[in-house]
């Protein structure tokens, strides 16, 4: 993240925590949550049909070393997922639903855990083998690369080296600790 | 049978007709007068087993892509931005692209699909169809399991000599497959390591962009062979900032947006590509504003970046290059290069300079733009408050709101221009 963002960061933060539910105040949240909350890519959660997981039942990990809701596109781990989570489709954050297989090749991502502010490296491998789960979508693109750095690419379709190829939902494995934020890809 | 029901009525009946008034003969002899004339308007027998074909494109018309989420399929869609009214479509397979013929007789999608719906032998195939009834006109098959699923845009492109269609292939290994219209068949397959999509070049090219910043051009002779390829030197530094993959042009000259906010031009039009100097499309030196200020201004007061799906687009005639832009503000700062935007800027390409900044109703995160001297801006935006999606036409010119395309399916993720050359062809033709 460079000073800019940095600066924004800080401002939109120290906004929310002034932010009153009424008001211009509440309607810049709305607009910020909305915004951030929403589309992006490659299909965003844009179809009138598309769920969001808005209204799923919270799962918590119980775990102070990794909290949160493994259900909801907040969790830290999913800070560079793009598809349906796991968690919401019979499976967990880091296993796959019943029936489908992890796909072996995958992208890779760094996400800040907020119980020890380490970056983690985080495998974002595909469940595949059924059509996709249809819940919870989730697409959050921090310090993704274009097609051209697939190793660091989100809108890639991974379900590449199992039986079938149909895409059911992503997982997000914790691998190891990063060395830095943002590790420089070879090309 | 019509007009013995109307004269029927004229009898009243056996208990009116004991005692006949004037009234009621006056209406008989008008309804028997009148029922020759209602004989001749009454439906006559329709044919059965019609289909309607498509008349000479307009120049509003457009594609659009409609994408499924649940299970990756979806369909082309030919509808006319004058009415926001659907014309025509084709069903597709999994993670379509697609590609028209120059002169719009044709379109060619290529996509995959399973045995067994979600599973058994996969088929990856191109099928083409003629424009004038959207029916099937060929079919060919493709290596197995080789096209690439992913989001992009650029995964086929026709190649300049349009008997050709250039595929990339990802497996992760990267290749390129050529396919031969003309004859219906796949020709070849060549290695591309490091190299990804495609990018029409030359007379008979492709261009890909790689890893290092570079492009790949590959060259095919005149039955689809591979003959020459080169390595260009890097026009972009992919350690500090990258490039959209789904870019605008205009002809051969391709307008790649980076995430930082710059429009990196390259002409293609050559054997080799030809890289013209990047040009800022945001104020880099602007700071953020304060937090006053950005609370005043919703964010507004900048500073914004490029970002979303189909995120830009370039009018031919005009010279003018549209972007959809957000302030950072409103992402904080992260995954802007994919973040939906509430403005879309436009570009004097020529002057390097923005000339105006159309206000969408949601934010943006796919436009589309006809051809035509009097363009229309389509956007696929999503409305803040409600979060419901929208299909908007706009006037490109004064940004003026026109109309909305309702029932247009799922998730739009890209528009694609309609060739008028069908249309200019049929004008000249006496």
């Amino acid at each position: 993240m460079n000073a800019i963002d940095r600066y924004t960061v800080k401002i939109v933060r120290a906004l929310a925590q002034r932010t009153s539910r009424r008001g211009v105040l509440a309607r810049l949240g709305t607009a910020l949550l909305g915004a951030a909350a929403f589309p992006l890519l490659p299909v965003a959660r844009a179809g009138a049909d598309i769920p969001t997981g808005k209204n799923v039942p919270p799962a918590d990990t119980h775990d102070p070393k990794d909290p949160g809701n493994p259900r909801s596109c907040d969790y830290w781990r999913y800070c560079g997922i793009d598809g349906f989570l796991c968690a919401c489709c019979g499976g967990t954050a880091n296993s796959c639903p019943p029936g489908t297989t992890m796909s072996p090749v995958t992208w890779i991502g760094t996400c800040e855990n907020p119980a020890d502010g380490k970056h983690y490296v985080i495998s974002y491998n595909d469940c595949c083998g059924k059509h996709g789960c249809n819940r919870c979508f989730c697409n959050r693109n921090e310090r993704e690369a274009p097609e051209y750095w697939p190793q660091k690419n989100n809108e890639i379709h991974w379900c590449l080296g199992t039986d079938s190829t149909a895409y059911s939902c992503s997982v997000a494995v914790v691998i190891g600790t990063a060395l830095k934020q943002d590790e420089a890809v070879p090309s | 049978m019509m007009r013995e029901r109307c004269l029927g009525m004229t009898a009243i009946g056996p208990d009116n007709s004991t005692r006949p008034t004037a009234l009621v003969l006056a209406f008989a002899l008008t309804l028997a007068w009148l029922a020759p004339g209602l004989a001749e308007a009454e439906l006559a027998p329709e044919e059965l087993g019609v289909s309607e074909r498509m008349g000479s494109p307009e120049p509003h018309w457009t594609y659009y892509l409609d994408f499924q989420l649940s299970n990756f399929m979806g369909r082309y869609v030919l509808m006319n931005a004058d009415n926001a009214d659907f014309l025509a479509y084709v069903s597709t397979g999994q993670m379509p692209t697609l590609a028209t013929s120059p002169d719009g007789s044709e379109i060619y999608v290529t996509e995959t699909t399973y045995e067994y719906g979600s599973r058994g032998e996969r088929h990856d195939f191109v099928t083409l169809y003629d424009t004038t009834d959207y029916a099937v006109k060929g079919h060919i098959d493709l290596p197995t399991g080789k096209r690439a699923m992913m989001a992009s845009l650029s995964r086929s492109t026709l190649l300049n000599d349009p008997r050709f269609l250039a595929i990339y292939n990802y497996t992760p290994a990267t290749s390129v497959s050529i396919v031969d219209l003309k004859e219906q068949r796949h020709v070849v397959e060549i290695p591309a390591p490091g190299c990804h999509l495609v990018y029409p070049t030359g007379a008979r090219g492709v261009s890909m962009l790689c890893g290092d910043g570079t492009l790949l051009t590959l060259h095919f002779d005149e039955s689809g062979a591979l003959q020459s390829q080169h390595r260009s030197a890097g026009f972009f530094d992919p350690k500090t900032d990258h490039l959209k993959t789904n870019a605008a042009h205009i002809g051969d000259t391709w307008y790649f947006i980076s995430y930082a906010g710059d429009v990196y031009p390259v002409d293609l039009s050559g054997e080799r590509p030809r890289f013209e100097k990047p040009w800022a499309l945001v104020d880099h030196d602007k700071k953020p504003a304060g937090m006053l200020r950005a609370l005043f201004t919703m964010g507004k007061a900048g500073p914004w970046l490029p970002g979303g799906m189909k995120l830009a687009a370039a009018h031919a005639g005009r010279g003018e290059l549209y972007v959809i832009v957000h302030p950072i503000f409103w992402s904080e700062g992260k995954g802007d290069h994919d973040f939906p935007g509430p403005e879309v800027w436009v570009f004097d390409i020529e002057r390097k300079q923005r000339i105006r900044r159309l206000k969408m109703h949601g934010v943006a995160m796919s436009i589309g733009l006809t051809q035509d001297e009097s363009p229309l801006l389509l956007a696929f935006t999503v409305d803040i408050r409600s979060e419901t999606p929208h299909f908007e036409i706009y006037d490109a010119q004064s940004g003026e709101f026109l109309r909305e395309m309702f029932e247009y399916g799922s998730a739009v993720l890209s528009f694609e221009p309609v060739p008028q050359a069908r249309a200019q062809a049929a004008e000249e033709t006496p």
